[in-house]
């Protein structure tokens, strides 16, 4: 098939608009997380007792609902982006609930939801979802000052904080906070307000650590290692330093299969011990190109709402890869965070598929009006004229 | 002041919403976020895997420590590193356990494969089959060609010498740590080996032992304890100048190379870390505090034709001849009350505190740690001081009694006794005894070889000196007819360079109609030491007229 530009088709006119690098390294990062979970597999499922690449089977199969959400979201334009946010973050919000009804734990969190036979955890879609509808609302901010806008913003963000919380699930309230607090620096609020916000943030954090002991043990064991176990950061630092620079090759682990979430949380240290520490940092390159290919395209845009959206989107991105690279090389307290892509589970690979779909979707160059600014003439006494070019 | 301006009002009312400079700010520290863990990494990379490599959940392999040589005062090998393979097995990658233990079964030996079946079905991931294999055996299961066995490369000590240093090298585990002896020592003294230089290729502990000698004191205890049918025999040759001590060895005694032989009872170096009655050895300080004291002159005669009574107590002496003796005579006749009477001249309180001078009262430390405690009575009265003067009643480890005596014949000063080699020249330690009573302590000596109990030391060529000393060993509520002898000797006596000490544990006779005492036993034993090694010392025979070469022309 060849494409040419004069074809006006919706695949070719999306080929041609849509940021091929970007693209090419969300599909090239998939492609490494099943290498990977090929290489992993073996150990994790030994464990339970299936067959040696049960874990990699799965993964494959999640891939192909992960790469179709990837592609279809791509083809949204930004109003579609818009409601499908409203959409994912209601519904996740809603089995969130459907989640406490039905009460099923799993490592001390009710964070799983089974419909059809297949558990999901809607917290991951919803996260997405959350951040669109904050990007929408900040964006429409700057035009319609009649709308409370803020107010629902900060609402929208306790609904879901409390959904995770009482999950509960601070790592996820943590990103979610974080990426907030990113929108609300990037809106262009007063800095004031966000010094107050980020002390706001750093209470919450303080609360957690008080109210929540299992947060106060790992946030301990972090600052202090002698204060209790800290097995797992132990093995991960070992499987970093017995993989070395090239790694003892896939399957060759001997530290990481006695970590427990090796093929989840840990699976970077995996990657370390089996592919060495040449290809971490290539994978920390690849991740980090990413983010900052998204912020381009977020920074090219003049409209607000895609500015925040996507710059939001790489925030979450960005942040996760982050925290969990963070805890894998012991630089912050475990907690139960994915890396995207290459960790093991379908949520995360499916949703983090979709959030990346939504990315690229608003990261398509497109024709669009030169920037507009609301041109609000200064009054004497400093206040803002209420006649604004509304758009 | 500032105004601060309502919540739902955008930053700068001019500019762009979402400014530009925020977003460039947030994705920089995004990406110096990035830059962060990749410092992180690459410093992880840097840090070396020595502790860590090769864990599973259940066991890490551990890693034998390679250690420096020990070599003795000229440089000849006591103890080195030979490379052997430590062979694990990962049971999750095992085939076929039955098939993998039979075909280990044909390289290793019927009991390294005892158990293993058991082991290989087991649901870890890491199992020891052997550690401690040869080349050969490493190669021959390297050629089995097995799935899920491992092979690594570890150092494991050797001693070429097998049991002669044995109780100053002592030995180490499994894991090459220092259990024992000078090995414990160089692990709590990671400074102690000598720098490598350009030549020598591994770094090395040298000791102040020579290993001829220890091999000949070795071999002649060996002797002796056979030839009296002993419990336990040994022998210290020490430097009365420097305190190194030269050689030292005790049998029974263990092969380090085997060191699970040391587990047996009474294997320990008994002559160091056990203390004992040592009998009339000890006569040399009451007799050397007497002199030194003033409580007496060598020509005062001593009544030793009464007996000593003190209490219920009465002291006889059995081969004392029908006159008072010198204290010359006391020493080379070896008489019990002359003995007494000098230490009661001389005082209970001047008895304890020259014990103490000698080091007698205290544990004596050296690199293999502290010496037994000496046991003395607690309450120190008059018939202590008594029996103390022929050595009963006070029990010390008889490394520390060697020590102690060479300060009595090298001058006079304290020496503190060491394994590791000493330049020549050090300030001298503590004065014990005047030179005038140290000279007259070899002069003593001298004349017990000559024409006293000590007699069948004798080395021709050689001005040997010494005191025997047979000590009836205590029993429970007594004594029993079991001895233990001794001999102290130095040599030679005009300036004495060294001191040899013979412990035999519990001699028999040597044939019907002959005796167990030291004179009989320990002392001829020092003679055949004192014989092999003062040649390889660089000791000269003096030539007297007796034995000057004659005119064969």
């Amino acid at each position: 098939m060849r494409l040419a530009r004069t074809d006006r088709s919706v695949f070719t006119e999306w080929w041609f608009s849509v940021d091929r690098l970007l693209l090419g390294a969300v599909l090239l990062i998939m492609l490494i997380g099943a290498l990977v979970s090929l290489a992993a597999s073996p150990a994790a499922a030994h464990k339970i007792g299936a067959e040696p690449l049960y874990f990699f089977k799965r993964h494959v199969l999640y891939m192909v609902p992960a790469a179709l959400f990837l592609i279809s979201a791509s083809m949204l334009h930004p109003k579609l982006v818009r409601r499908m946010g409203l959409v994912l973050f209601l519904g996740g919000i809603g089995l969130m609930l459907l989640a406490f009804a039905q009460g099923i734990e799993k490592n001390g969190a009710v964070r799983w939801v089974i419909i059809g036979g297949q558990s999901i955890q809607p917290s991951e879609f919803a996260k997405a979802g959350f951040i669109i509808l904050t990007a929408w609302l900040f964006g429409e901010s700057g035009k319609r000052r009649d709308m409370p806008t803020l107010q629902i913003a900060i609402a929208v963000l306790g609904l879901f904080a409390l959904c995770l919380v009482m999950q509960p699930d601070i790592g996820q309230t943590a990103l979610v906070v974080l990426v907030w607090g990113g929108l609300f620096f990037l809106a262009g609020y007063s800095l004031i307000w966000i010094g107050l916000a980020i002390l706001a943030g750093a209470g919450g954090f303080v609360g957690a650590y008080h109210m929540l002991p299992h947060v106060q043990s790992r946030v301990d064991r972090f600052l202090y290692p002698a204060s209790g176990d800290t097995h797992q950061t132990e093995t991960a630092l070992a499987a970093f330093r017995e993989g070395g620079w090239f790694g003892r090759g896939p399957g060759e682990g001997v530290v990481t299969p006695g970590l427990p979430d090796a093929y989840t949380d840990y699976i970077f240290a995996v990657i370390a011990e089996e592919f060495g520490l040449i290809f971490c940092l290539f994978l920390v390159c690849l991740y980090a190109f990413i983010v900052w290919r998204g912020f381009r395209a977020a920074s090219r845009s003049h409209d607000p709402f895609i500015r925040l959206a996507l710059s939001g989107l790489m925030m979450l991105f960005g942040f996760q890869t982050l925290i969990n690279m963070a805890v894998n090389v012991d630089m912050l307290p475990s907690k139960g965070m994915t890396l995207p892509f290459l960790s093991y589970g379908g949520s995360s690979l499916t949703a983090m598929a979709l959030t990346m779909g939504l990315a690229l979707g608003l990261a398509r160059r497109r024709p669009e009006a030169g920037p507009v600014y609301r041109s609000v003439p200064r009054t004497a006494s400093g206040a803002a004229s209420s006649r604004g070019i509304r758009i | 002041m500032r105004r601060v301006p309502p919540l739902n009002e955008v930053y700068d009312m001019t500019a762009e919403p979402t400014p530009a400079w925020r977003m460039r700010a947030l994705s920089l520290a995004l990406l110096g976020a990035f830059v962060a863990i990749g410092v992180q990494l690459t410093s992880l990379g840097r840090e070396v895997a020595v502790a860590s490599r090769m864990m599973s959940a259940e066991q890490q392999v551990r890693h034998a420590l390679s250690r420096p040589d020990i070599v003795d005062r000229h440089g000849r090998m006591l103890a080195s590193d030979i490379r052997v393979y430590w062979l694990f097995a990962d049971p999750t990658q095992i085939l076929d356990a039955d098939d993998t233990v039979e075909k280990l079964s044909r390289v290793l030996s019927a009991e390294d494969v005892v158990g293993l079946r058991t082991k290989l079905r087991g649901p870890g991931r890491f199992e020891w089959v052997k550690r401690g294999l040869t080349p050969k055996q490493a190669a021959d299961v390297h050629d089995l060609g097995l799935p899920g066995l491992q092979l690594i490369e570890e150092p494991q000590r050797v001693y070429p010498g097998g049991a002669t240093a044995v109780h100053i090298l002592g030995h180490t585990n499994v894991d090459n740590q220092g259990l024992a002896g000078i090995e414990k020592y160089i692990d709590a003294n990671p400074s102690l080996p000598e720098p490598v230089d350009g030549v020598a290729e591994r770094s090395r502990v040298r000791l102040s032992l020579d290993l001829r000698i220890q091999y000949a004191l070795h071999e002649e205890v060996m002797f002796a304890q056979q030839r009296y049918q002993a419990k336990a025999a040994g022998g210290i040759v020490l430097d009365v100048k420097t305190g190194e001590v030269i050689a030292m060895a005790g049998l029974p005694d263990y092969d380090p190379n085997r060191r699970e032989e040391s587990l047996t009872e009474g294997r320990h170096n008994r002559f160091y870390y056990d203390a004992y009655e040592m009998g009339s050895v000890f006569k040399t300080f009451a007799v050397a505090n007497a002199l030194d004291s003033g409580a007496a002159r060598m020509d005062d005669k001593i009544d030793v034709l009464t007996p000593l009574r003190m209490g219920r107590f009465t002291l006889y002496d059995r081969h004392a001849k029908k006159r008072y003796f010198t204290v010359e005579e006391i020493f080379t006749h070896s008489s019990n009350t002359g003995a007494a009477r000098l230490a009661l001249a001389t005082g209970t309180e001047r008895q304890k505190s020259f014990f103490a001078k000698l080091g007698l009262m205290q544990p004596m430390s050296t690199e293999l740690g502290p010496t037994a405690r000496p046991l003395f009575p607690e309450r120190w009265r008059e018939v202590n001081t008594m029996t103390a003067a022929y050595g009963h009643g006070i029990s010390v480890p008889p490394f520390a009694f060697a020590v102690a005596n060479a300060a009595l014949i090298n001058g006079g000063t304290r020496v503190e006794p060491t394994f590791l080699p000493r330049s020549g020249e050090r300030a001298p330690g503590e004065r014990v005894v005047s030179p005038e009573t140290s000279a007259a302590m070899r002069q003593m000596f001298l004349a017990n070889v000559e024409h006293g109990t000590g007699e069948q030391a004798k080395v021709p060529g050689y001005r040997v000196g010494g005191k025997t000393g047979t000590a009836w060993k205590p029993a429970k509520g007594g004594y029993s007819d079991e001895v233990i002898t001794s001999f102290v000797a130095a040599f030679p006596m005009d300036d004495p360079q060294y001191l040899v000490l013979i412990v035999i544990d519990e001699p028999k006779p040597e044939a019907a109609g002959k005796r167990n005492e030291a004179g009989h036993n320990a002392a001829p034993t020092a003679g055949a030491v004192i014989k092999r090694i003062a040649p390889m010392l660089g000791i000269a025979p003096a030539r007297t007229f007796d034995e000057s070469p004659q005119a064969s022309y």
